[in-house]
């Protein structure tokens, strides 16, 4: 019985005092990794929407993504706006976020990687080598990156960046579908995403 | 056995990888470049060293039926703790390292240094056993990583070795990993068994 006290009182004992770094830990951890992810966000925004003004972060009306309105003055009388968002490519062993800029008409001004998750291997950041091999292995059929963007890339091509870059349009056009039933926002076309 | 042997057990004689043949799948999915294996080791090295440390202190207290309640908690606390710390400041590395760093709580290196070492000795014994496995373990991942990325990407440390090269990139994968680590292991059993002989 005193035993089985003492053990009790050592394993609530030796628990709380876990349960106290985790907690200090994260407090300190925390808002550096706010602060980072902010300029991460930052430099991705202008660097897919570049010379906007980009707004604060909007919620969808309808599911549950986010999107950045811009604005960019091209004259006196006329404004250009052009709109940021959170393309996912889903894999087998992960995900790859793409920040993408497109402008009124859905033209891609630009493109930027958040980040991914999975194993190393399989989604690592973009512009890696073992990820474009990782493409080359799937069945990615051509036809519905065709049908979804006007977009033909050679799925044999050996190249890392032209798979990479079907993985990007096959994201964008994911995007587009969710951003053409915003309302208030324009269709977006595909003569940008073959860009 | 004197603090020294103590120390250099773990980087050749009980070597992690290559001769207990633990840590393996840690090894081979990390092991992609020289920067996450360096990452890798050093939440290694300090989670075997501090759950070395906190066990040791707490060996003879510690009833036998909660020995391995507490070793997990004071592993994964480390572990976590060690987390936060990289995804702060080394952002990148944690998101390649991915579920293979929160994965070293429970890795068998950890439990086995903790349960079988640092419960039954002092604290500088368990700290510097702690430190050997850690270092041992990382020199593994480094030449592993090493060489894969170099005949996987044709890089070291993520800059271009030789311009032009068309590497083999299945080094990068899983196959390529299982190959060098399959040589690694026959080189060391080569030299193991010739040590043996004389």
């Amino acid at each position: 019985m005193r035993d089985s006290v003492g053990s009790a009182a050592l394993v609530i004992a030796v628990i709380s005092v876990c349960a106290v770094i985790i907690v200090q830990t994260h407090t300190l951890s925390e808002k550096v990794i706010v602060r980072r992810a902010d300029e991460q966000r930052t430099r991705g925004l202008t660097q897919t929407l570049p010379g906007f003004t980009v707004g604060p972060a909007k919620k969808s009306a309808f599911g549950d993504f986010l999107y950045w309105e811009g604005l960019k003055k091209i004259d006196e009388k006329t404004t250009v706006r052009g709109f940021a968002f959170i393309a996912r490519w889903k894999g087998p062993a992960g995900h790859r976020d793409v920040l993408v800029g497109i402008d009124e008409q859905g033209a891609v001004l630009g493109f930027s990687a958040e980040g991914s998750d999975g194993t190393s291997d399989w989604t690592d950041p973009l512009g890696g080598t073992a990820g474009g091999y990782f493409l080359l292995s799937r069945d990615i059929p051509v036809s519905t990156a065709r049908d979804r963007g006007g977009v033909f890339l050679n799925r044999y091509d050996p190249s890392a960046p032209a798979l990479e870059a079907m993985a990007l349009m096959m994201s964008v056009n994911d995007g587009f579908s969710r951003l053409s039933r915003e309302p208030g926002i324009p269709t977006p076309g595909t003569q940008g995403a073959a860009r | 056995m004197s603090h020294w042997k103590e120390f250099t057990k773990g980087l050749w004689e009980r070597n992690p990888q290559l001769v207990v043949g633990v840590a393996l799948c840690t090894t081979l999915a990390t092991s992609t470049s020289l920067s996450n294996a360096l990452w890798m080791t050093i939440a290694a090295i300090c989670t075997l060293t501090g759950t070395g440390l906190i066990v040791s202190l707490l060996g003879r207290i510690m009833q036998p039926r909660v020995r391995l309640p507490i070793i997990m908690a004071v592993s994964v606390t480390l572990v976590t703790a060690v987390g936060f710390v990289i995804r702060a400041y080394q952002p990148e590395a944690y998101r390649s390292l991915g579920i293979y760093l929160p994965l070293i709580a429970v890795n068998c290196i950890i439990l086995n240094r903790a349960d079988q070492f640092a419960r039954n000795n002092g604290v500088t014994a368990a700290l510097l056993d702690g430190l050997g496995m850690g270092i041992g373990f990382g020199i593994t991942l480094a030449v592993l990583a090493i060489v894969r990325e170099f005949l996987g990407a044709n890089a070291f440390f993520g800059r271009t070795v030789i311009p032009g090269f068309d590497q083999p990139r299945v080094m990068l994968l899983a196959p390529g990993a299982f190959i060098i680590l399959g040589l690694m292991l026959w080189g060391m059993n080569s030299i193991r068994a010739r040590g043996r002989k004389k």
